[in-house]
């Protein structure tokens, strides 16, 4: 295609956007609103999973050693977890250690544990096992379990499945979200194209009797419904970033208690511009484009 | 240039607009086609520009086989006919000018050509200065001159107009039928379809009437030939 053509299909793009300009700002409007629930929800979501994978690395399974255990069994359960693919990090906590806890958990009534020391330890060995992915909690506990020397192991598993189980129900839910934005968004578009085109149908016919192709005279009222997504992806663009800062700085800095504990594994917004500009602007681009497809087809049929 | 072989058009559910109609029409004549409402010529025209497609038989314009054509091949089977309408089809908003190089940029023409040869089509249909007029600004018989124009501007082979004279009075229609022939001297082949007997009978060299979407006559062919 020519420049000059090119120049020529973008300017009645950029002509029936602002001749239409009413209906123009309102798809936008709608547009913008569907795309800022989109940017929520999923900004939402990518959080969730952060939090999810936060409270999931500070899940540990816990192997007791038997009192009785040889020190082979101990070291040979070292080498096993060393080369354990599930495994992410492990410590080992002694007797002593595990009691010297205990007494630090009870503070100023450390003392009354004081004649557990040496020989009286009741306490057991344990090694602390940190996994990569909570999904295979079971599995891996069981392995565990089977090592010689082990007493018993203590899983979270109750904890892993809420946190699985969130994380499966933030994903799903997310999508059903973006998908029914995705049509709503596009219906609007491709209504807003119609009245254009409808407007221009003349033109149209005159077009397709002067013998213009039909990918040239599509093209104005795509570029029309990308402009829209452009403008759209824009603003929810400069929405979201603005609100995820404030949030940001808000949670890191002034909450406490719970809320406070969420802002260590908030997702700092300076790793999340570059993926939310272009999704936006994909998002926009995608129902700007395929919306206008639809809303041309009838009146190609000259 | 145009080829009719056996060509029956039918609408759903059951109405046959075309009836197994054969017609030949070579390089440079000018033929009216003539006939009452609801005698088909809306629908040989609809086939020529292959608005329609024929249910039956094969329509041949300009070297394309219409039956055949594939969809993406239609704007440049269109670009070697120009066609003039009863209602003009100008865009109300742009200038005689404008309209003229509509046409030619929507088929991708470059502006240095559309600034060279807007002017002289004007010229040819002696609107040379009303070229910045709204079609508002003008009367009947200088819009059809610009969308007669408008139909030269690809400089095709075949000129259609349907009921070019239908929307302006008596004395200007002349003035187009005029024109219409000056086109037509200079080789283009001009199909003009109307129901005015009267002009069509002071100006062709050949005449076809339909009825009930069948030719009953055709008078002046060359070679002189008479169905």
């Amino acid at each position: 295609m020519k420049f000059s053509s090119f120049k020529y299909l973008f300017r009645q793009g950029l002509h029936n956007f602002v001749g239409n300009r009413l209906m123009s700002v309102a798809s936008v409007g709608v547009v913008t609103s569907c795309l800022i629930l989109v940017g929520v929800c999923v900004s939402l979501a990518l959080n969730v999973n952060s939090f999810v994978e936060y409270l999931g690395a500070q899940n540990e399974v816990i192997i007791y050693i038997k009192d009785d255990a040889a020190r082979e069994s101990i070291d040979a359960m070292d080498e096993k977890l060393k080369s354990d693919a599930d495994v992410s990090e492990y410590t080992f906590v002694s007797k002593e250690r595990a009691l010297e806890e205990q007494m630090s958990y009870m503070g100023q009534y450390a003392s009354i544990l004081s004649s557990y020391q040496g020989e009286n330890n009741p306490l057991p060995a344990s090694y602390r096992v940190h996994l990569k992915d909570l999904t295979r909690l079971e599995q891996v506990s069981l392995r565990f379990s089977q090592m010689d020397g082990v007493d018993y192991v203590s899983t979270p598993t109750e904890l892993a499945g809420v946190l699985i189980t969130l994380k499966n129900v933030t994903y799903y839910a997310g999508f059903a979200v973006l998908a029914v934005l995705m049509l709503v968004s596009m219906v609007v578009i491709s209504n807003t194209i119609r009245l254009t085109v409808f407007a221009r149908r003349r033109e149209i016919s005159i077009m397709k009797y002067v013998g213009a192709t039909n990918g040239f005279i599509q093209l104005p009222f795509v570029v029309e419904g990308l402009i829209i997504g452009t403008v759209s992806a824009l603003i929810t663009f400069i929405a979201i970033s603005a609100g995820y800062i404030y949030l940001y700085s808000y949670i890191t800095t002034q909450a406490s208690g719970f809320i406070a504990m969420l802002g260590t594994c908030m997702i700092p917004y300076t790793s999340l511009r570059f993926v939310m500009g272009i999704g936006f602007l994909l998002f926009g681009w995608i129902i700007g484009g395929v919306g206008s497809a639809i809303s041309m087809r009838k009146y190609l049929k000259v | 240039m145009i080829d009719f072989k056996n060509v029956t058009k039918t609408y759903e559910p059951n109405i046959t607009a075309v009836r197994d109609m054969n017609l030949h029409i070579d390089k440079g004549e000018f033929v009216f086609v003539i006939g009452h409402s609801g005698a088909g010529k809306s629908t040989f025209l609809k086939l020529m520009l292959r608005e329609e497609k024929a249910t039956k038989g094969e329509v041949m314009v300009n070297g394309y086989n219409l039956t055949k054509i594939k969809e993406k091949d239609i704007p440049y089977m269109r670009r070697t006919l120009g066609v003039v309408f009863q209602d003009f089809r100008l865009i109300p908003n742009l200038t005689a000018y404008e309209n003229i190089a509509f046409a030619m940029r929507v088929t991708n023409i470059d502006e240095k050509e559309i600034k060279r040869r807007v002017p002289y089509i004007l010229n040819i249909v002696g609107l040379a200065k009303k070229g910045g007029k709204l079609p508002t600004q003008l009367s009947g018989g200088e819009q059809q001159r610009v969308a007669l124009a408008r139909a030269l501007v690809h400089n095709p082979d075949l000129v259609i107009a349907d009921e070019p004279t239908g929307n302006i009075d008596p004395a200007l229609s002349l003035e187009i039928m005029e024109l219409l022939k000056a086109i037509n001297s200079t080789g283009t082949t001009v199909v003009v379809v109307t129901h005015e007997h009267e002009l069509a009978k002071r100006y062709a060299q050949r005449i076809i009437e339909m009825r009930k979407g069948v030719i009953v006559s055709d008078t002046g062919a060359k070679g002189g030939e008479v169905i």
